[in-house]
């Protein structure tokens, strides 16, 4: 149980760093904010969930304080950069969008500060820097897959009238599974740190594990699907329309 | 969120092809775009060729325009010289898997 965590979690962290490079590296060519933000979420995220787990350990344990507000910094930003993406990529007109994402990125400046001000032991944040971390990842990752969720049945209505590609869908279709999956695992978080006090609870960690792999597979296929995929995809297209 | 310029020539042409009224013109336009799911700021011209031709006709037909399909028809003519100049006000999500597979 404690390997398949392991592995659930690298996978989510690793896809993760992956994607999120990948995203940077067309983001500079295109200088559009939709793959830059999303790119930076990703690969800013792991890293600062690898310097929360590595905090406690030596030789980091020494500067355990400057380590961890580093991770937490970086879990903000990343958080702060979902909320920027979501505004962007679905609502970029839209008045009310541009106040989330403004009281969104305050919510994760907020859980920063409360991180900065309360950290004293390793692995073990204090209640209100915890549950505003929780909070800040519960409300950008819900409002990422409802938007997701909304969009992908925008485009099952244009498939009907050739308006859209099955391709596309399923795009969409994947990064809803990967939002709603991460989304989980921070409702999942809340829970485990309900039921035990250290907030590890095996069973509720293997849950979480296995979705941290269903969000890295998810992710993969929504942003650099393999050709295999997509061929099997417009095959499928192909026979229904048949 | 203002409306997209392309829209707003779509109402009008509509308004003018089949003789309803500026609200109920808007109105069956939006309710057409809905059915599609399409939305009014990413509206491109093809998607509004595909609305109007496919559409439009029975949402005529169900506000008891006479001739539908002469209406229809009349509003392509009229849309292809305008809405070739305009352009979706807003980029559309789907853009970015775009520029992901033109990487």
């Amino acid at each position: 149980m404690k390997a398949f965590a392991i592995l659930g979690m690298a996978s989510f962290m690793i896809a993760g760093l992956v994607i999120g490079a990948r995203l940077l590296w067309v983001g500079r060519r295109t200088r559009q904010i939709p793959e830059l933000t999303i790119g930076a979420a990703f690969l800013i995220g792991p890293l600062g969930y690898s310097l929360i787990v590595i905090a406690p350990f030596e030789p980091l344990v020494r500067h355990f304080r400057a380590v961890a507000w580093g991770g937490d910094f970086a879990i903000q930003v990343s958080t702060a950069a979902i909320f920027l993406a979501v505004w962007r990529i679905y609502r970029p007109g839209a008045r009310w969008a541009r106040a989330a994402f403004g009281t969104g990125a305050g919510l994760c400046a907020l859980a920063f500060a409360a991180s900065v001000a309360t950290i004293e032991r390793p692995l073990e944040p204090e209640p209100l820097a915890r549950w505003l971390r929780i909070a800040t990842g519960v409300v950008a990752y819900a409002w990422a897959s409802g938007e997701g969720i909304r969009y992908a049945g925008l485009l099952r209505r244009r498939l009907r009238l050739g308006l859209a590609d099955p391709e596309l869908v399923n795009r969409f279709q994947c990064w809803v599974v990967s939002s709603s999956a991460t989304l989980l695992v921070f409702v999942l978080s809340a829970v485990n740190h309900t039921i035990v006090e250290t907030g590890y609870h095996p069973t509720v960690l293997t849950f979480q594990s296995a979705l941290g792999l269903v969000s890295a597979f998810a992710n993969w296929l929504t942003f650099f699907p393999p050709a295999f995929y997509r061929a099997w995809l417009l095959r499928g297209a192909a026979a229904q329309e048949a | 969120m203002a409306s997209s310029s392309l829209f707003e020539i779509g109402c009008d042409a509509l308004q003018q092809a089949s003789g309803l009224d500026r609200l109920a013109a808007r109105g069956t336009m939006r309710l057409a775009l809905k059915k599609a799911g399409l939305e009014v700021a990413t509206l491109t011209s093809a998607q509004l060729d595909v609305v109007v031709k496919r559409l439009l006709p029975e949402e005529l037909r169900a506000r008891g325009i006479a001739n539908p399909a002469a209406a229809c028809e009349n509003l392509t003519q009229r849309l292809a010289a305008a809405a070739q100049s305009a352009a979706p006000q807003e980029c559309a999500p789907e853009d970015l898997f775009r520029r992901l597979r033109g990487a």
